[in-house]
């Protein structure tokens, strides 16, 4: 009794260590956007004066509205696609045999194997050759294709655990295999669609290095980029900086809180009992 | 008419032939059950005739109609799974009418079908239940519901009774007799390893082994007039005793097979040493050695009061004695 005790203490402890490790700099993040500048380096964590002209100067800026409005076109375009792409690839290797089935699925997994700045510089070269430099459709593009996979293989996994039998009775009853995807496979795997779609929005949201080797022009730059200019050594601001964290942190905190139930069940749902 | 006639069906997987020239007629309105060890066969051809498979080469009608090409919805056949197979986003009422909607019946002949199927099956209570609450027993009769409300020409069951308990086997196997009761023009084929389920519910049983018909016959022919040793190997329990070699040849055949209850203990030409008994309540099996036939089975009425090694005599009626030829065949002469 004593030591099922101990070690439930032991463990919650770990737990908290581990979540002050996480939380800590987000919360502080939050705290310096609301407090004054002069506070922000020399005050203690708890705030004694707030303010919300951090969040009303960066606001002000023409050239970060204009990133705000980049990156949700490029994020919600690249999640959708995400979507759109990974279901009925998924699908396919989850369901149909056919000739070299599995190399592609494997070729999928490879393109994880390489990290992003690996393949940095034949992504610039490439999106230069087509003449999509300093365009929002080369940056779809490019996170589009860092997503996708592990979208893919995610989502294959789900469907993988979907009975046949289930696919099965419904073209029994009376649809086309597509139809029972979209009528029976489809609505059980929703979460894990929510979660897939979730991911590509927050990947492309955050994404910097491509955008960076990408976008010059401020018309086309995204959030990850207008943060990077706030760091402007002649009128610097430790508090409008931090807004603009805060800012770019909002629309994936508001997305996992709206999904939090759906993420958490397409992240752990592994059967489906009939 | 939902008569179902297979001629030379063939289904190979690649190399592996898995159905080998399958020929059945089955008759409309007839229970026919499809019997065999693991691996046999049986549900491979049941998928084929549902269309989930396709045949490699031969021709399977349906109601007089070649059906080879034709999609599983467009058959008349439904469907119940080993696995209950409902959707478990939808509760019973959508599970069981699900058929109608993708036929887009009105919502009115949707409700009163699903309404008489639930009522035929004491599924009211639980028409707005998800599936993940009910019961294994609840769960299969949906999935019969769900196959009632189609109106189906043929019914196809796979082992649909094998997730359930001991108990509630019985009561659905039970329900499932009562059910072709009320439907005598519905042809149903039924997949089952369990042969208490084969000789309860068929008209015909159908023996599969290693991808081929062994036998089709009734219940009693089967049990009666096995037409191969596979056969009587696999009908009855506790199997028939199959006894070949110098003790056989002395009674007409290169192989005998003698059912259990066939075997008569305390009197008779033979000498056997109890080895091993089984109460069972209404009966007992007693294990038997005996120097030439080797190990048989005798199957006695109560209790079986013989010690284990007493040593004692037994026979058997001639005229229970089945006897097979050199390549496993029926004698039918001794």
């Amino acid at each position: 009794m004593t030591d099922n005790r101990l070690r439930d203490g032991l463990l919650d402890a770990v737990t908290l260590v581990a979540l002050i490790l996480v939380l800590l700099p987000i919360i502080w993040v939050f705290i310096a956007s609301i407090r004054p500048d002069a506070d922000i380096m020399t005050g203690g964590l708890i705030p004694t004066r707030f303010t919300v002209e951090h969040f009303l100067a960066i606001f002000a800026r023409s050239d970060f509205l204009v990133a705000l409005r980049n990156s949700l076109i490029v994020g919600v375009v690249v999640s959708i696609c995400t979507v759109l792409i990974a279901v009925p690839a998924s699908y396919s290797l989850s369901r149909f045999t056919y000739l070299g089935r599995d190399f592609m699925g494997f070729l999928i997994l490879a393109t994880q194997m390489l990290p992003a700045v690996a393949v940095l510089v034949p992504i610039v070269v490439l999106i230069r050759s087509l003449g999509l430099t300093n365009t929002l459709t080369a940056l779809t593009f490019t996170h589009l294709a860092l997503g996708l996979p592990i979208a893919v293989w995610m989502l294959k996994g789900y469907i993988d655990a979907v009975p046949r039998e289930l696919e099965e009775a419904s073209i029994i009853d009376g649809s086309t295999q597509l139809g029972a995807m979209f009528r029976i496979t489809l609505p059980l795997i929703r979460p894990a669609v929510i979660a897939v779609g979730t991911f590509a929005f927050v990947l492309s949201w955050g994404e910097f290095l491509l955008a960076l080797a990408l976008i010059s022009k401020t018309e086309v730059k995204t959030l990850p980029l207008a943060l990077q200019t706030l760091f402007d050594p002649y009128s610097f601001s430790w508090g409008e900086v931090m807004a603009g964290g805060v800012v770019i942190a909002v629309p994936t905190v508001v997305l996992f809180l709206l999904f939090r139930n759906q993420l958490v069940g397409g992240l752990t749902a592994g059967g489906i009992k009939g | 008419m939902s008569d179902i006639k297979v001629s030379n069906l063939r289904k190979s997987y690649g190399a592996v032939e898995v159905l080998r020239d399958i020929n059945l007629d089955i008759g409309s309105g007839e229970f026919v059950i499809f019997v065999g060890p693991s691996g046999c066969g049986k549900s491979t051809l049941l998928r084929c005739i549902s269309g989930l498979e396709s045949i490699t080469s031969g021709r399977l009608e349906i109601g007089g109609k070649v059906v080879n090409q034709v999609p599983p919805s467009k058959r008349g056949i439904a469907m119940v799974f080993q696995s209950y197979a409902l959707y478990p986003h939808m509760n019973v009422r959508d599970n069981m009418g699900y058929s109608l909607r993708l036929r887009r019946a009105s919502r009115a002949e949707t409700e009163a079908r699903v309404n008489e199927a639930a009522a035929k099956l004491q599924l009211q209570p639980y028409l707005d239940r998800f599936p993940r609450e009910l019961s294994g027993g609840q769960r299969q009769r949906v999935a019969i519901g769900r196959a009632i409300v189609r109106d189906p020409a043929v019914f196809l069951f796979d082992e649909p009774l094998s997730n359930l308990d001991a108990a509630l086997r019985v009561a659905t196997r039970l329900e499932i007799a009562a059910l072709k009761e009320t439907l005598p023009q519905t042809t149903m084929i039924y997949v089952t390893h369990d042969q208490v389920e084969a000789m309860t519910l068929a008209d015909r049983i159908v023996v599969l082994n290693a991808g081929r018909v062994e036998q089709v016959g009734t219940p009693e022919e089967l049990y009666e007039a096995p037409g191969s040793l596979f056969v009587a190997g696999f009908i009855g329990s506790p199997s028939m005793n199959i006894i070949s070699g110098a003790f056989a040849e002395g009674l007409g055949a290169p192989t005998i097979g003698i059912r259990p209850e066939d075997v008569i203990l305390g009197e008779g030409p033979y000498q056997g040493r109890v080895t091993h008994k089984e109460y069972l309540g209404a009966d007992s099996f007693v294990y038997l050695d005996e120097p030439v036939a080797g190990r048989l089975t005798a199957r006695v009425p109560g209790k079986a009061d013989y010690p284990d090694g007493t040593t004692m005599a037994f026979g058997f009626q001639p005229a229970k004695i089945h006897r097979f030829d050199a390549t496993g065949k029926r004698l039918t002469t001794a």
